[in-house]
């Protein structure tokens, strides 16, 4: 299988409050291939949304690299973000704009003009369901219908490779189940979805190989099997637990 | 109950103390706004009413010899006898006013007889000279007549001797030009800021706070685009915005709703308030840029507010300085970004325009707008504002923390003493200026060294060194030599622009002159030495250096001693000084020569103007350059010896290495 995501010693600095940096990302590396499904799971603050940040072009890193479907983040930030359909709880929705216009917008981006973009838009929205809101301004849609947007902003230019950041934070069981199907149908698409999450449910589900990172490291990787078989644990909680050990 | 309402009290007290952004923008921001506006105020203010003052007024008068009697007293009037075309002359500057009264003045029946007083309205001068011949014609009729109803045994009713008629000879256009060239510059400007800030807050602070910017973001196109896209939105909102706002002002004005401000709007001049539409492209570019800029640093909406809060006041300066006649469009004004336009529009809408000024106008507000542009891009290409976060906190110990640290205490160095030395000097001058110098300045030096220091031993921050005795050999001579040039060079060539008031060179009368030479030496020549020198060439350089270049530290160490003894005639010469210091500091390596020199020039400056300044000859003019360059040699010397740079002698040490 195509290597779609190659990350190589990722890390990011920050400044904190009083000036002192901050590695909120530690030399992080790891690999995604197309038809998979692959978790990033962390705590809260383990670095999980500064590394897919970083592979979206939103933040440039402090030092190391990362390929997205062949492209350098660094050297060509624009390849990259053609090649993905980025979605995380920071990345709202015009409020203003209608589901439809919404889409069209992104879609005119990503260099869809005249049928093709008609027939994106039409696709996105039949697949997700939302036709019957296409009309509707996103601020009057229900927080679900506002996930489904979103992810149909992040996909209406049918890209190989999907990033999702906690995708179901936030979302009643409903919503949440039709995020997790609508991953399962891109992996079955053959696409690369990196995949973010502190969810053990979603893992056990979803993951073909999953990476712990902890305090901006990689711990473990590997499928959820060999993670079980080092660890000696046999639910993915005590698997965790046992890899980044105890937290306070 | 009580207790309750106290918890939640103490409970958003202590939200709102923490959010210091907002404390600094709404508290400190203001109190760094007020001074600057109100200082350019007041001294636009204060020019505007000397010009008046030194203003002489060309006065015709015809008609009843009592009438010329009357102004007879009257200063800076000079009486000249009447043109053959007297309105003519008027509107074309040759002549003030024209008092125009009957051969005789008698009452015929119940008219008193008419007095005219001819000006031009949109003529400063001519509106001056009018209003003080009518004030001394009004005083002189009521003097008369109160000696006549004394005469009369303080009986009966005289009525009024003479009915004052002002005429102005101004054409429909010029009465309309003058009327809106007062208020629109100024409206124009305001409104622009406005409209662009209820833009820029949605479009960037709004996106940021709705998460947008960030999905924005991820479309596959430079960021740069984006930037550029988004300024454009704002230029065209600002542009609609200020024509839109200059179309209702017309209609304000044509439709009486101005009452007694009611011009006509058909007679302003076509091309005048073309030129006001025309140069709204170039003005918008660079009212939209800065507060696209602004709104992009905030955070939310909220912090946007906060911030363009400061600059909408500052807005008013622009305008404000258009409303009058007093600034002038010149080569030197119209590069001013913004004041420019507000200059040109008030000069169109008067008819007064100059096709070389109105061009420079344009090329300068295109280049302002061009450049506000390029902050922009750059500021809405970083990440921390794309993710609304901001990755160094304003005064963290990293460089640009203390550099930013070091500016604050600077400004509130300047402000502090500016406010504190004036009260105390205002209450005793003697005591204060001493106390300004010796308790004030040092306090707020010490506590800039505390806020904006990064350690290291005091004695290397502040340059006490021992000085090579030729150092301070060179100092005396630099400080002697400095004068002439100084005094003759540089104020006179600055008074050709910025004409200095008179007396304006000290005056050492009053209490000062009474003190007696050794305690005005030791308020005006040691203390100054020691103390200003301690702060500005010991704390703020020594701070200065340590975040920046050499040369920026001298800038603006030197900027900041020169804003102290605010008063936009002085800056020039302070600044030059300063440099001067700051430049011996660095090559000496030793804060004592800079003492040295501060204390003997503002001695010998006491001194010479105390005996009175006399144009120097050429000979002194040569020995005072000598001089100067015989002490600029003996630091270079002294440097060299003391292993600090060796090359060229700069006042700004652009050779000199950086201080360890």
């Amino acid at each position: 299988m195509t290597e779609r995501i190659r990350v190589q010693d990722l890390a990011k600095t920050f400044l904190g409050a009083k000036g002192e940096e901050i590695r909120a990302v530690n030399g992080v590396s790891f690999a995604c291939r197309e038809g998979e499904v692959f978790g990033l799971l962390g705590l809260n603050g383990a670095g999980k949304t500064t590394t897919l940040r970083m592979l979206s072009t939103v933040l440039t890193p402090t030092a190391g690299t990362a390929l997205v479907n062949g492209h350098d983040i660094a050297s060509d930030p624009q390849a990259v973000r053609e090649s993905i359909g980025f979605l995380s709880g920071t990345t709202g929705l015009y409020p203003r704009l209608t589901a439809e216009e919404t889409l069209r917008f992104f879609g005119e981006f990503h260099g869809l003009e005249g049928d093709r973009l008609n027939s994106a838009v039409e696709r996105v929205l039949e697949t997700f369901g939302i036709a019957k809101y296409r009309t509707q301004r996103c601020e009057k849609l229900s927080t679900g219908m506002k996930q489904k947007v979103n992810i149909g902003r992040a996909v209406v230019h049918d890209p190989p490779v999907l990033i999702l950041d906690e995708p179901t934070s936030g979302l009643d069981v409903l919503a949440a189940a039709t995020t997790l199907e609508f991953v399962e149908s891109c992996r079955a698409e053959g696409k690369c979805v990196l995949f973010s999450t502190h969810i053990m449910s979603e893992v056990e589900r979803l993951c073909d190989r999953v990476a712990i990172i902890h305090e901006g490291s990689v711990r473990a990787s590997g499928t959820m099997a060999e993670l079980r078989e080092r660890t000696g644990q046999k639910y993915p909680e005590e698997v965790f637990r046992a890899v980044v050990g105890n937290v306070e | 109950m009580s207790a309750r309402i106290g918890s939640f009290v103490r409970k958003e007290i202590r939200e709102i103390v923490r959010d210091r952004r907002a404390i600094i923008l709404s508290f400190v921001m203001p109190i760094l706004v007020y001074p600057v506006m109100f200082s350019l105020m007041s001294s636009t203010e204060r020019k505007s009413e000397e010009k008046v003052q030194q203003e002489v007024h060309r006065v015709a008068v015809t008609g009843a010899p009592e009438v010329r009697d009357a102004l007879a007293d009257l200063e800076r009037v000079e009486f000249v006898s009447l043109p053959a075309d007297p309105k003519k002359a008027i509107a074309d500057g040759d002549l003030e006013a024209w008092v125009e009264a009957p051969d005789t003045l008698v009452r015929e029946g119940d008219e008193a007889p008419v007095v005219r007083i001819w000006h031009h309205v949109s003529h400063d001068k001519s509106r001056n000279a009018e209003e003080r011949l009518q004030e001394a014609l009004a005083r002189a009729a009521e003097r008369v007549k109160d000696a006549r109803y004394q005469a009369a045994g303080g009986h009966g009713s005289l009525g009024d001797l003479v009915t004052l008629v002002t005429v102005d000879v101004a054409t429909k256009e010029e009465t309309a030009g003058a009327e809106a060239g007062r208020l629109v510059p100024y409206l124009l400007v305001m409104t622009l800021f406005i409209g662009a800030a209820a833009v820029s807050t949605d479009i960037v602070a709004g996106e940021k706070e709705r998460g947008t910017l960030e999905t924005l973001y991820l479309v596959p196109v430079p960021r740069e685009v984006i930037a550029r896209a988004k300024f454009f939105v704002v230029w065209g909102a600002t542009i609609i915005t200020g024509t839109l706002n200059l179309a209702s002002m017309a209609w304000c004005y044509r439709s009486g709703l101005m009452g007694d401000a009611s011009v006509d709007v058909s007679a302003l001049s076509p091309a005048g308030l073309g030129l006001a539409v025309l140069l709204i492209v170039p003005l918008a570019a660079v009212v939209a840029g800065i507060m696209l800029g602004l709104s992009a640093l905030a955070r939310n909406v909220k912090e946007a507010q906060l911030q363009l809060m400061p600059v909408m006041l500052l807005a008013i300066i622009p305008g404000m300085l258009a409303s009058g006649q007093a600034v002038k469009l010149s080569p030197v004004t119209a590069l001013w970004p913004i004041a420019n336009v507000a200059l040109a529009v008030r000069d169109g809408l008067l008819g007064q325009m100059s096709l070389p000024l109105l061009g420079l106008v344009f090329v300068a507000s295109v280049g302002w707008g061009f450049l506000v542009t390029r902050w922009t891009a750059g500021i809405l290409s970083r990440e921390d504002t794309i993710l609304g976060f901001s990755p160094e906190p304003l005064f963290a110990h990293t460089t640009g923390g203390r550099r930013r640290a070091t500016m604050l205490a600077l400004a509130a160095t300047v402000l502090a003493f500016f406010y504190v030395g004036g009260l105390l000097q205002t209450w005793k001058l003697l005591l204060g200026l001493g106390l300004s110098l010796w308790v004030v300045l040092p306090l707020l030096g010490a506590a800039s060294l505390r806020f904006a220091g990064s350690g290291g031993r005091l004695a290397d921050v502040l340059s006490l060194r021992a000085p090579r005795p030729l150092a301070l050999l060179g100092a005396v001579l630099l400080a002697l030599g400095v004068g002439v040039p100084l005094f003759f060079g540089v104020m006179k060539l600055q008074g050709t622009f910025l004409p200095m008031p008179e007396n304006f060179m000290g005056d050492f009368g009053g209490e000062l002159g009474d003190a007696g030479k050794p305690l005005m030496l030791f308020l005006i020549a040691i203390s100054p030495g020691i103390c200003e020198e301690l702060v500005f060439r010991g704390v703020f350089l020594g701070l200065l250096r340590r975040v920046g270049t050499v040369r920026s530290a001298v800038l603006i160490s030197s900027a900041g001693f020169a804003l102290i003894h605010l008063s936009v005639f002085r800056f020039a010469p302070t600044f030059l000084l300063g440099l001067v210091m700051a430049g011996i500091v660095v090559r000496t390596r030793s804060i004592f020569p800079s003492m040295l020199f501060h204390a003997v020039y503002n001695a010998s400056v006491m001194l010479v103007i105390g005996e009175g300044l006399l144009e120097p000859s050429p000979l002194t003019w040569g020995g005072s350059v000598a001089v100067f360059l015989a002490g600029v040699l003996l630091v270079r010397s002294a440097a060299a010896r003391s292993g600090e740079g060796g090359g060229r002698f700069s006042p700004t040490g652009e050779e000199s290495r950086r201080a360890p």
